[in-house]
């Protein structure tokens, strides 16, 4: 994002994207009162304008509690060229804490329609094709209504825009959308509008298929969403979807295997020095395993539980936990790395604390044990509360016994800090639009855009993310509808609150195999002992940069 | 080479009895044919012999060995099969070489044995050949070899010649037949051709539905059959049959047709009818016994002719006799036109008598030594 | 007979001069019918084989970049496969994988075949048991086994440790030595059923007669399948062994699921490799490279596979 680009933010809002990056400056610099900050950005820190930062979010926060009532900050935004209501979208993720998610929720009130109406009318008449992951067998009820009711609100609001799932709407399974898109891509046959879990879209992006997004064509505008999230859409400084929802992991703990080790069960580990000391103690006071190490080549679910180890340590694939990545160097063979790396090893070959299939496990197999009250802790989605309730409820006997036990005794909690930083993996999914020539509908820059608009405000962003992720658009943290999650899912503020941690994956096409490939057999080849440390790191950094290479040959 | 002794055989398969209750006695050095129809248990027979099929109940001993509970192998037999059963992969050597090779013969002996059998055979040319690459006479030819390369107790053949042509047939029932006399061995041969049975056997187990019908010399079973399957089975064209009832006017016994004709019996002839317990009997005349006469004499049967075949050096006359058409060898110049009215007469010395209830010959002493429902073992007569 | 044969014969030429089109398009012609049944079996046939395989084959000589054009680079994509070690290490882990997996599925489904040719009582029940493994999907197979050989909740590890014959679980799908040797029995355990079927439709057209002929010779019952039974299924044999091979040699779901190719590249094979480069790296230009060069493998055997399904033709004819 450049300056120019910048629009005006509404009342209330006064922090800009650079500002949230000064904030988040201060947060590193241990300055700050707060502790939860965005964690990347696109541009470089300056002390200087640190201070004057922080007057601006101690406003907002007065602003935030006046807020309900307020209608008078239509003046106070000379340039607005947004609906009047949008501010109450404002959120100041620099507060950004469990019990901030508990106070804003159910502050505003939303209405799509008439916020829709500000950027297409609602009588246009046009269409569009639309590719999604729509609810299958294995979905929460809860999924399939909301999906059922997100199309009938949209025949209700644009009924001159007709969308029906099996026609011009494509539900695909997470395992097949990939493929299916691709290839159609290839074939010039691409939906005009695809909505893809995060980092999908880049590969699109880099074959220069995609349109380019200017926010505010939506009606929206940058503050809306986490720049993590933003930053997941870009490709080469542009922008090229908008975020529909947002999710990051937690730590799930046993809090009864915690206190049988003679740990503090209200305690859970503060850095991954402590999880890996925790993942001991608990190891051989109990038995039981004390990390859920996941370590499976060719398997998303290993990043996704191994970067957030090596972004707190200070290492990373490539630049992508500073500020500004460049992507152009490998941090694998930093100091931080190698930390990360030796803590793995020290729990999996030293302490033997972690299981022992952690070489072949995916996450289920983690969550198998957790049930069964043989894991301390583990990396979770916000989902797997429910999950585990569900499963203790399908138990039988003995079993069902113990597996309650477990259900009653789950904590969450944030994800350790290391020496460098907090980090999470950052994740969800985008919306985005293919270029006319690659696809074989004629594309309606209108009818995609009240598409996109329509699912992206803050209604449909939270509705279509309900069971499993959160809202893309922070205004969605402000509606009722979050208001009902925070009482119908447990621990959705402590799961929401590590949000502002998280650090996308490298936005480029090579990052799968970066993410699937190099770091989970980096991991095997030091937790075989078939390298060392140091020599694994270094491998696998020169095999990083090669890929960012573009190396030739296999 | 032995004595073989089969002990009242029975074999079930399932529910079906195939072998009932058979009874003989091969003697040392003796070629018996088991001659009958498909279906009779001629073949199922042999396989008990041979081992390759498990008996349901009875004995069989080779010499003076009890092999009922022995394994083929163990049993000291030959075998030649009608498909002769090569070793496909095997050259003609091998095939030969293979039965001696098993038994753990000395390779030099082997190649002796080898060497002497194809010379006896004259397929010595055709040693380094595979069997797909032989006539069927020269695989034939191999297939005996491989049984004649050992000195077997017995020699087990079924059908082996029923896959040759006819002109190979003759010459290898020749050779055949002289195999056995040189060897003087003790041969069992499958065979539902009569011809072959007559020509080859010294004597023949005729079997029918399990059971030997009639065991004994090929001239025996074709001048004295002991019962109207025997009879019928034997002798091509077949025997006539003629069914009627005795009655005696006059101290005269004569059959009444069933057409209505008469026909008197000699003495000899009314003595075995007398043995007759239903009053009815079966006269069994082969062709060559019947006499055809163009007129009417007293005592002749009446009828008309239906055909005639003249074959070359005799004459068939095809002759209608009430609804039955019966069959006459005739001298090979006799000529005749359909329906023509023919007058039949039989060599009453040559004519066999049945009992139309048991369909067991009659004789004169009314004895029939070759009664199937003896259990004693079957010599032959 | 004599006298009447020529007649029929001529009359057989007459009506054939009269009806054969002479030329091979008449012919053709005439049996449009028969083309047009094929034909949408031959476009299928092009569309899903022939045009992949062709693209496939052109794509492996660009360099395909992730963003941008495909470039062309001549044999870089193949020189670099055969030159680099891992490409090495990788071919080794196929052949232990294919080669082990086909001999002992070979002798274990050849006895399955034996035994269950014999004829005793439940024999029907046993073939039926035997078939078990074949028939449950090799993704299910995957999982049922990766929770058999679980390092930590594992039922072999379990039930050892009850039996106190080990004191801690064995590690086995998570070491680099033990993994492969638990695909390969698995694998084993999948595929010999395959074996045994084809044994078994083998076994069942050995002639009865050269059997009770090799009895009557004084053959032993190792001695007639020796000689008699084992000639005669040498090109079943074959042909099982060909398929067996070619199967294991392109063989997915196991290593995939099982170990994903780890631990440390351990199990990797060269199909599951093909897959990781061409959709986990997106890397089209070299899995196509990797392709061709297994596609010339596997058509080499197609030739040892076709010629040994025709080598019987000339016999038979």
């Amino acid at each position: 994002m450049t300056e120019e680009s910048r629009f005006t933010l509404p009342l209330g809002y006064r922090m800009s994207r650079r500002s949230v990056l000064r904030t988040a400056g201060l947060a590193t610099a241990g300055l700050a009162g707060a502790s939860l900050l965005a964690a990347c950005a696109d541009e470089d820190d300056d002390d200087g304008e640190d201070v004057a930062a922080e007057p601006e979010t101690d406003d907002e926060e007065e602003e935030v509690e006046e807020e309900e009532e307020e209608e008078e900050e239509e003046e106070e935004e000379p340039d607005d060229d947004h609906d009047a209501d949008e501010e109450d979208m404002t959120v100041d993720v620099s507060q950004w804490s469990p019990e901030y998610i508990e106070e804003i929720a159910g502050t505003m009130d939303f209405d799509t329609a008439e916020f829709c109406a500000g950027i297409v009318p609602l009588d246009y008449e046009g269409s569009v094709t639309f590719s999604y992951i729509g609810p299958t067998e294995a979905s929460p009820q809860v999924t399939w209504d909301f999906d059922e009711e997100f199309w009938e609100a949209w025949a209700e609001t644009y009924p001159g825009i007709p969308l029906e799932v099996g026609d011009s709407v494509q539900s695909h399974t997470y395992g097949d959308m990939l493929d299916q898109v691709r290839t159609a891509a290839f074939g010039n046959a691409a939906p005009n509008v695809a909505r893809m879990p995060i980092l999908w879209g880049v590969e699109f992006a880099a074959r220069g298929m995609l349109e380019e997004i200017n926010l505010e064509d939506f009606g929206f505008s940058e503050s809306d969403f986490w720049p993590g999230a933003l930053q997941s859409c870009m490709w080469e400084g542009r922008l090229y979807g908008i975020p529909t929802n947002n999710e990051t992991m937690a730590l799930i703990y046993n809090k009864q295997l915690f206190e049988d080790a003679g740990l503090d069960p209200d305690a859970p580990p503060e850095t991954w020095d402590d999880v890996v000391e925790y993942s001991r103690i608990i190891s051989e006071e109990t038995g039981a395993h004390g990390f859920g190490m996941v370590a499976r080549v060719n398997h998303g679910n290993t990043p996704f539980r191994f970067m957030p180890t090596l972004w707190a340590y200070g290492g990373s694939a490539l630049d992508e936990a500073e500020d500004g990545p460049e992507y152009q160097e490998s941090l694998l063979r930093s100091d931080g790395a190698k930390a990360a790396l030796q803590a793995y090893y020290d729990m999996y070959v030293r302490d033997q604390s972690v299981p022992t299939g952690a070489l072949t496990n995916d996450n289920t197999a983690n969550t198998d044990l957790f049930i069964g009250g043989q894991l301390g802790m583990y990396i979770g989605h916000p989902a797997e509360y429910a999950a585990m309730v569900d499963r203790a409820d399908n138990a039988t006997g003995e079993e069902q016994e113990l597996a309650q036990q477990v259900v009653d005794n789950i904590g969450y909690a944030l994800i350790p800090e290391g020496p460098a930083r907090r980090a999470v993996v950052f994740g969800g999914s985008n919306v985005h639009i293919f270029k006319d020539e690659f696809s074989d509908h004629d594309l309606d820059w209108d009818a995609a855009r009240a598409l996109i608009a329509f699912q992206c405000a803050p209604e449909w962003s939270i509705k279509m993310a309900w069971a499993g992720s959160n809202p893309g658009h922070l205004g969605g943290f402000r509606t009722h509808w979050m208001q009902e999650r925070l009482d119908e899912i447990a621990f959705l503020e402590v799961a929401s609150s590590m949000l502002p941690f998280g650090i996308p994956f490298p936005v480029i096409p090579e990052a799968t195999e970066i993410m699937n490939i190099t770091i989970p057999e980096m991991l095997q080849n030091v937790l075989t002992e078939q390298m060392t440390v140091d020599e694994a790191a270094e491998q696998a950094a020169d095999e990083v940069e090669d890929i960012i290479g573009g190396r030739e040959g296999y | 080479m032995a004595e073989v002794r089969l002990d009242g055989l029975i074999k079930y398969y399932d529910d079906v009895l195939a072998v009932d209750d058979v009874n003989l006695t091969i003697k040392d050095g003796d070629f018996v044919a088991l001659l009958g129809p498909s279906g009779c248990g001629k073949t199922t027979t042999l396989n008990l012999i041979a081992g390759l099929i498990d008996l349901s109940d009875g004995e069989i001993w080779i010499g003076d060995r009890d092999v009922t509970d022995l394994d083929p192998k163990d049993r000291d037999i030959a075998m030649v099969f009608q498909n002769y059963a090569l070793y496909p992969t095997k050259t003609v050597y091998n095939n030969l070489a293979f039965p001696l090779q098993m038994r753990k013969t000395p390779k030099n002996a082997i190649d002796e044995r080898v060497r002497k059998t194809a010379e006896m055979l004259s397929i010595t040319h055709l040693l380094d050949r595979l069997p797909r690459e032989l006539s069927g006479g020269q695989q034939q030819r191999v297939a005996l070899g491989r049984a004649l390369v050992r000195n077997p107790r017995a020699f087990l053949m079924d059908e082996p010649l029923s896959n040759l042509d006819a002109k190979l047939r003759v010459q290898m029932r020749a050779e055949l037949k002289r195999f056995h006399q040189t060897l003087n061995a003790t041969m069992i041969y499958v065979t539902h051709d009569q011809l072959e049975a007559m020509t080859m056997a010294d004597n023949i187990a005729v079997m029918s539905d399990g059971r030997v019908q009639q065991y004994g010399p090929p001239e025996e079973i074709f001048y004295d059959p002991a019962n109207l399957f025997v009879a019928g089975f034997i002798g091509s064209p077949a025997m006539n049959f003629l069914h009627g009832e005795i009655s005696t006017e006059n101290g005269v016994t004569s059959v009444k047709g069933d057409p209505g004709w008469v026909y008197p019996l000699t003495p000899a002839n009314a003595q075995k009818a007398s043995h007759c317990t239903s009053g009815r009997i079966i006269i069994g005349a082969r062709p060559a016994n019947l006499i055809l006469s163009r007129e009417e004499h007293p005592g002749m049967i009446p009828g008309s002719v239906y055909t005639v075949e003249p074959t070359g050096d005799t004459t068939f006359v095809h002759i209608t006799i009430g609804d039955q058409i019966y069959v006459a060898i005739t001298d090979p110049f006799f000529r005749a036109e359909p329906d023509d009215p023919i007058w039949v007469d039989l060599e009453d010395d040559r004519i066999h008598i049945f009992d139309e209830a048991t369909e067991e010959v009659l004789r004169e002493d009314g004895l029939n030594s070759q009664s199937i429902h003896g259990k004693k073992t079957l010599q032959p007569a | 007979m004599a006298v009447s044969a020529p007649q029929q014969a001529t009359g057989q030429v007459a009506t054939r001069n009269r009806r054969e089109p002479k030329n091979v398009f008449q012919r053709a012609y005439r049996q449009w019918a028969d083309y047009t049944y094929i034909m949408p079996a031959l476009l299928a046939m092009f569309f899903v084989i022939a045009y992949p395989i062709a693209y496939t084959i052109y794509l492996s000589f660009y360099s395909t970049p992730t963003a941008g054009e495909n470039v062309w680079n001549g044999l870089t994509n193949y020189t670099s496969i055969i030159t680099a070690e891992r490409f090495w290490m990788i071919t080794q882990n196929t052949m232990y994988w294919t080669i082990v997996s086909t001999i002992l599925a070979f002798i274990i489904g050849t006895a399955a075949a034996l035994v269950a040719q014999r004829e005793f009582i439940g024999r029907g029940l046993v073939r039926g048991i035997f078939l078990i493994p074949w028939v449950i999907s090799h993704v299910a197979t995957a999982y049922i086994w990766v929770w058999i050989f679980h390092s930590d909740y594992g039922l072999v590890s379990g039930m050892l440790m009850d039996l106190g014959i080990i004191s801690s679980p064995l590690v086995i799908l998570d070491s680099t030595t033990w993994a492969m040797p638990a695909l390969i029995l698995v694998n084993v355990w999948k595929d010999f059923p395959f074996i045994m079927i084809m044994m078994l439709a083998g076994l069942q057209t050995v002639p009865e007669h050269l059997l009770r002929a090799a009895k009557i010779d004084g053959a032993s019952t190792w001695a007639q399948f020796r000689h008699v039974t084992l000639p005669h299924l040498k090109g079943v044999i074959i042909i099982t062994l060909l398929l067996t091979i070619v199967m294991n040699l392109n063989h997915f779901t196991l290593p995939w699921i099982m170990t994903g190719g780890g631990p440390a590249s351990s199990t990797h094979i060269w199909i599951t490799e093909v897959y990781a480069l061409a959709f986990r790296s997106l890397r089209f230009g070299i899995a196509s490279a990797f392709s061709v060069i297994l596609f010339i493998i596997m058509m080499s055997m197609a030739y040892f596979y076709v010629k040994a399904m025709t080598a019987g033709d000339d016999r038979r004819r």
